[in-house]
Order: C-alpha cells, then structure tokens, then sequence
C-alpha cells in the first residue's frame, strides 16, 4: 500500500484518489458503465449500456477499488476502477474471460493508424466494406447491407 | 419484340446519359443559401455525384447499388425538396420517380418474394464508378475524408461498447472480450466525451489534442463505422 503522508496545511486528499493509489500507482484499470446485480455472490455486473443489455462484464467486488459518477450522466452511469489483472468476464450470449486472447493475435488483426501524437489500432474486420448491422446487439456484424443511417435508390420499387 | 425492346433499353440509357449535363442553379442556390456547400464548386461537385449516382444504379440493375456518402446523399435530400423539379427530373431522364428511401424504411412488397437482389459492397460501386466514368472515385464518397472542426457526428456504435482505460492506452472492448478500437492515452479526455456525447462538432473534442488530431481521431472512428456524419 502506498504510504500516504498527510498534508502540513490539513488540505484534504481527494478520496477516490486515496483509494485508487492504495494498490499502488499504475496498478488499476478504469471501466465504464451502469451497475447491476450478478448471480453470483460477492460480484456486480458492469453494463456498457442500459439501451443494450447483451453485453456486461462481471467484477468480483473485492476487485473494485472505487467507483465515481460518470460527469454529466444523469442515467447513473458509472466510472469503476479496478486492480490491474483481476479477472473480469466478458457476459453475452457466451462467457469470454477477457485478457485471455494472446495479445499479439489481437494486434495481428488490428490495422493502425499514426498521425500526430496519435497512435491507433482499429479492428481490420471493421474496414469500410463491413458495417455494424441494424442488429441491435451492437457487436455483431454483417456485409453492409445498407449504410447505416443512408439512404439508397431502391431499384424496381414501382409496379411495372 | 426482341430488337424492339433492346432498342428502347438502348434509347432510355441514352435519355439517361444525358441527365448527367443536367443543370438545376435552383439546387446550388439553395446548397449555398442554406450552408450546406462552402462553394459553388463544391456545389455543383456534389450534384454531379448526385446525377452519376442515380445513372449508374439505373444502368444496372442487377444489384442494389447504395449510397455510400453522406455528403452527397445530404445533396439529394435537397434535390428532392424541389418537388416538382425532381419529379420531372425523374420522368424525363429515368421514365420513372427515383425514390429516396432511408435504409431503415419498412420493406416494400415484393412482386416475387423470393427474388432478392444482391447489394453491391463499396468496392463494388468503386470498380463500377471508375469503370463507367472513367476516373477515380472523388473524395466526396469518402465519409472520413469529408471530416472538418465544424462537422457534427453522431455516435454509431461506440456507445455500446465497454470503455477501458488501461495505461497507456484507452480501448473500446466489443462483447466477445476483443479491442475494437484503442489509442493511447493522449485522446483519453476526447474519447471519454466520444463514450458519453450522443452527438457533437469535432471542434468540441476536449484534452491537448491540436485540431488536425481532433480531426484523424474522428476520420478513422467515422472511417470504421463507430461514428457517422450528421446533418
């Protein structure tokens, strides 16, 4: 645990920020999301989105070392920080324990992209002839079978 | 009545070669009065696109030929509010009201359920494009190139996924547990407003980013279908 001195002129520490250096600098990872219940017990479930319940991932509580409200969320969006390598599982249609693919297999199917200070990698799979599918999962993906929020020129929509 | 119906394809893809010299100073006004070109260059550009757009999906119809760019689809939005103009457009050239739907509009009846016609992919339309006009597809087709400070965007997909920050990096995670997207931390205040805004100008981005940042990190989001250009 970090040693905390406390301040000459009784400033008062900011308390998320007391919590999320007990573990030591460096070690916690921020997720963000809406709370909710687990089945399992002394566990949350983090949701990306409360329109869009598929996807979750599911914390061991032991594992959360603060939480805050998201700035200017009043749907009670939530900012957790979490020890660095706890395990966390990805929950949608099946169980994926994140962090298990082999990172240099992610980054063999990303592409990135460079400019500036800015250094990005986007899924290849994601490249312009594949589009997010009216699905409302939001996760899969299907050949651009119309362009999302575009229009098209049907052809022979008119009686002959 | 074979012959006869080739030389009347013949003559109507005539008719329609000709609607690509069309010219409505109407619709460039209006383009230039509303904002919605910064030219008359760039006005009479898009409509051009316009007018090659309708010819080609026209010429064949074997696919379902898409509207692959917003900016030139915002410009047939506005052709198509000259009613009366657009209508005859239409007849003239084409014999028949091109209609405009959005992509999300209920299915129309088919005459032959089981007939489906496939949809052409972007590189499709490319290698159709260059190869009917002759010349590369300009940048207007290009979503991610027409990104600007002053473009609005809205949130495609990004809001739904799980938003890690890790380090030195920040990630989109989808639901399979795999980086969609990451960048390093350096965009971490731009991307947390990307996560929580449902829609924003590129201008707006906060953090150190300089504005040519602002503007690639937005391109490649736009370009990779995470976000989409707004009117």
């Amino acid at each position: 645990m970090a040693r905390v001195k406390p301040s000459r002129k009784g400033l008062e520490s900011n308390d998320h920020l007391q919590k999320v250096l007990e573990p030591g600098e460096d070690n916690v990872s921020i997720l963000r999301g809406f709370i909710g219940p687990s089945q399992r017990d002394g566990y949350i479930r983090l949701f990306a989105s409360l329109a869009d319940t598929s996807i979750s991932v599911e914390i061991a509580e032991a594992d959360i070392v603060s939480t805050a409200d998201v700035l200017n969320n009043n749907l009670g969006k939530r900012i957790v920080w979490i020890r660095r390598g706890a395990q966390i599982t990805v929950i949608k249609t099946h169980t994926t324990p994140y962090g298990i693919r082999p990172k240099v297999a992610v980054e063999n199917n990303m592409a990135s992209v460079h400019v500036g200070r800015l250094n990005m990698q986007v899924r290849s799979a994601q490249a312009r002839d594949t589009c997010v599918s009216v699905c409302s999962c939001g996760t899969c993906q299907s050949q651009c079978t119309n362009v999302c929020g575009i229009c098209i020129c049907l052809p022979a929509t008119l009686p002959e | 009545m074979a012959i006869d119906l080739a030389e009347r394809v013949e003559a109507q893809f005539a008719t329609s070669a000709t609607s690509l010299s069309f010219e409505a100073p109407y619709l460039i006004e209006k383009l230039l009065a509303d904002h919605v070109c910064a030219s008359k260059d760039e006005a009479e550009v898009l409509f051009r696109e316009v007018k090659r757009y309708f010819f080609l999906n026209r010429a064949d119809q074997g696919k379902i030929w898409e509207m692959h760019s917003f900016r030139i689809d915002e410009i047939w939005h506005q052709f198509v509010l000259f009613t009366r103009q657009y209508m005859e457009f239409c007849t003239r050239y084409y014999g028949m009201y091109l209609p405009h739907s959005p992509s999300n509009a209920p299915e129309a009846p088919k005459n032959n359920p089981t007939q489906t016609t496939p949809v052409a992919t972007f590189r499709e339309f490319r290698a159709y494009y260059e190869k009917v006009f002759g010349e590369p597809l300009p940048d207007c087709w290009y979503d991610e190139r027409n990104v600007n400070l002053h473009r609005r965007v809205l949130d495609a997909r990004v809001g739904r996924l799980l938003f890690k920050e890790d380090g030195d990096r920040v990630e989109l995670v989808d639901g399979a547990g795999e980086v969609v997207f990451s960048i390093n931390s350096i965009a971490n205040e731009a991307m947390s407003f990307i996560a929580e805004a449902g829609a924003f100008y590129v201008r707006e981005l906060p953090g150190d980013l300089v504005d040519d940042e602002k503007i690639a990190l937005v391109a490649t989001l736009v370009e990779h279908k995470l976000l989409r250009l707004a009117s």
